[in-house]
């Protein structure tokens, strides 16, 4: 089997085959996270020289009430997407594995939005959300409930209406995370509980929620992760508007650098996401580490 | 799947009221999509004046779709996002097979650190490297082109194609490669004619997944393309929905035609994307 090893540990041969995605993987991710370290120590426009200013830009950052604010509605788009996709993911899930007929239509029917992209879907919803001629105030008008009738995409109700959107485009997804879930839960887990009594609500919270204990953790840290980075949305229907009120970590990066051409406080600021995005995994694996071994 | 209602007996009654939630929530789900679709073939007028109305079929504004897949171009950001799309899948296929196959089937010291590495990629905000890139990739000039915005549409979508393809190689026979090494096949040989032709059925998962994901990609192509004759689907849709604010039925016309692809790759492949998906989110 010697010529085995020396085949298969050739090292020129897995240089070659690794070469490319190590190289290009390299050059455009982790390189570009310490590049944007490196200039957020400066102060540049790219027409004028670049300045060392050292923490300045950090300091301007967090003293910046738009950057705080943004802070904020990341948050409470994260809560709210916690809320709104695992709750509704789950009982849509409970639900579907426990009928026969008609699964294949829900589960379509629920994962659509998931595949359309996101200019799509927030074009949709900006005319959803409309005042004038949108879907929700004409349905309103025609029931007879004038009253309701909102500007839906206003300072008041903004950052509920992009979390709604946000759920209708990823419920779906993490029902099907679910759906695979408890359909592999051995039979005789089940079989034993039912002996037992469990019924309905006791079979849930007892047997369902802990056994899919790994599967919800993954969806609660996608979810996390991907409203630290919530732009799509924010950036089709409202452009972080109005009046910064749906302003997010992400869209103030991409209006600083890209809008305001301050390159320096941009990466301020995405070096400042980078690490929390990283305390967020760390803390989180941690922490979900912890409760597994608790059971 | 059929497993869990077949131990869990319901009552009717409770399993009617399943029934009606999942029914009335399904609905509720499909109708913006529903009432995008038939407001499309209105006049601006008849939508203004009515919004949740029906169209008159007499009056079925078809032309709202050769209006907007010619003269607002929606034709050029299809064909310009079905190149970007179907390129880069080609790129990561090569590109992550050849890698994946080195650290799972090649025996090397470093080959778990190195595979580590790739996915600790999964977890990266892109927003974090869009100011070097566009930066760098300025004083390339690569900024505005067509290979530029492969480059990073690629390296993205590296992460989770090694990952699965890892996953994938681990369960093929050593037995297979020995059988070829002592007929006198290289490694490499035994990569192209052995390993490619079997790591198909997961080819077919991660061809649908990148691809997906380069054609709904929004803010790689945002940043990185700024003329119109460049742009993609998404970031052309956006640009034009300032520019053709006013005629609302046509741009759900656009909406629509933009949606379809996707659709349609739903449907045909829904059993390689869902577990592509349901893969990647495994080790997300």
């Amino acid at each position: 089997m010697k010529k085995l090893e020396r085949a298969f540990g050739n090292k020129l041969a897995i240089a070659i085959f690794i070469a490319p995605a190590l190289i290009l993987f390299t050059f455009v991710i982790p390189l570009p996270i310490l590049h944007s370290f490196y200039m957020s120590l400066f102060k540049w426009d790219m027409l004028s020289t670049m300045t060392y200013v050292g923490f300045e830009n950090y300091k301007e950052l967090f003293s910046d009430g738009i950057f705080l604010s943004s802070i904020w509605h990341t948050i409470e788009i994260t809560v709210l997407s916690l809320i709104f996709q695992v709750t509704l993911g789950l009982f849509l899930a409970l639900c579907i594995v426990n009928i026969t007929k008609g699964r294949k239509y829900f589960q379509n029917a629920f994962f659509i939005p998931n595949i359309l992209s996101s200019a799509v879907i927030g074009i949709l919803w900006f005319f959803v959300y409309n005042y004038d001629f949108g879907l929700i105030n004409s349905i309103l008008k025609s029931v007879g409930l004038d009253s309701l009738q909102q500007e839906w995409l206003s300072q008041k109700y903004v950052i509920l209406a992009l979390s709604i959107t946000t759920c209708w485009q990823w419920v779906g997804y993490h029902m099907i995370l679910y759906i695979a879930a408890i359909s592999g839960i051995p039979q005789d887990i089940i079989e034993a509980a039912i002996v037992d009594g469990a019924q309905g609500l006791k079979m849930v919270t007892k047997i369902i929620i802990p056994q899919i204990r790994p599967v919800l953790r993954v969806s609660i840290v996608l979810i996390i992760t991907g409203s630290l980075k919530y732009f799509d949305m924010a950036w089709i229907m409202t452009e972080g508007g109005p009046d910064f009120a749906s302003e997010t970590i992400a869209t103030y990066i991409y209006r600083t650098a890209f809008n305001k051409l301050q390159y320096g406080l941009g990466s301020a600021a995405s070096t400042f996401l980078f690490a929390v995005s990283i305390l967020i995994t760390v803390l989180i694996n941690k922490f979900a580490a912890k409760r597994e071994e608790m059971y | 799947m059929k497993v869990f209602a077949k131990y869990i007996k319901l009552s009717p009654v409770a399993k009617a009221i399943i029934f009606a939630f999942l029914t009335f929530y399904s609905i509720l789900t499909l109708f913006p999509l529903i009432w995008l679709v038939y407001n499309s073939v209105k006049t601006n007028n008849d939508f203004l004046a009515n919004p949740f109305g029906l169209p008159q079929l007499s009056k079925l504004q078809l032309k709202n779709y050769y209006d907007a897949w010619v003269t607002m171009g929606i034709q050029r950001f299809t064909i310009n996002s079905l190149i970007i799309s179907s390129v880069s899948v080609i790129f990561s296929l090569i590109i992550s097979s050849m890698a994946a196959y080195a650290i799972e089937r090649m025996i090397w010291r470093s080959s778990q650190k190195v595979l580590n590495y790739f996915l600790s990629g999964i977890m990266v905000p892109i927003q974090i490297i869009l100011i070097p890139l566009f930066i760098n990739f300025k004083k390339l000039n690569l900024l505005d082109s067509r290979v530029g915005l492969l480059i990073p549409t690629v390296a993205f979508a590296l992460p989770t194609s090694i990952f699965i393809l890892t996953g994938f190689y681990k369960t093929i026979p050593r037995e297979l490669e020995e059988a070829a090494l002592i007929d006198g096949c290289s490694v490499y040989k035994i990569f192209y004619k052995i390993i490619l032709p079997l790591t198909m059925p997961a080819f077919v998962t991660i061809a649908v997944f990148n691809f997906l994901g380069a054609w709904n990609d929004l803010l790689i192509p945002l940043v990185l393309i700024q003329t119109p004759e460049k742009m993609t689907l998404p970031v052309g849709l956006l640009n034009f929905r300032g520019m053709y604010g006013a005629e609302l039925t046509k741009m759900f016309a656009a909406v629509v035609i933009s949606a379809i692809p996707s659709i349609i790759i739903y449907f045909v492949l829904q059993d390689k994307l869902l577990k592509g998906m349901i893969a990647g989110a495994v080790k997300g």
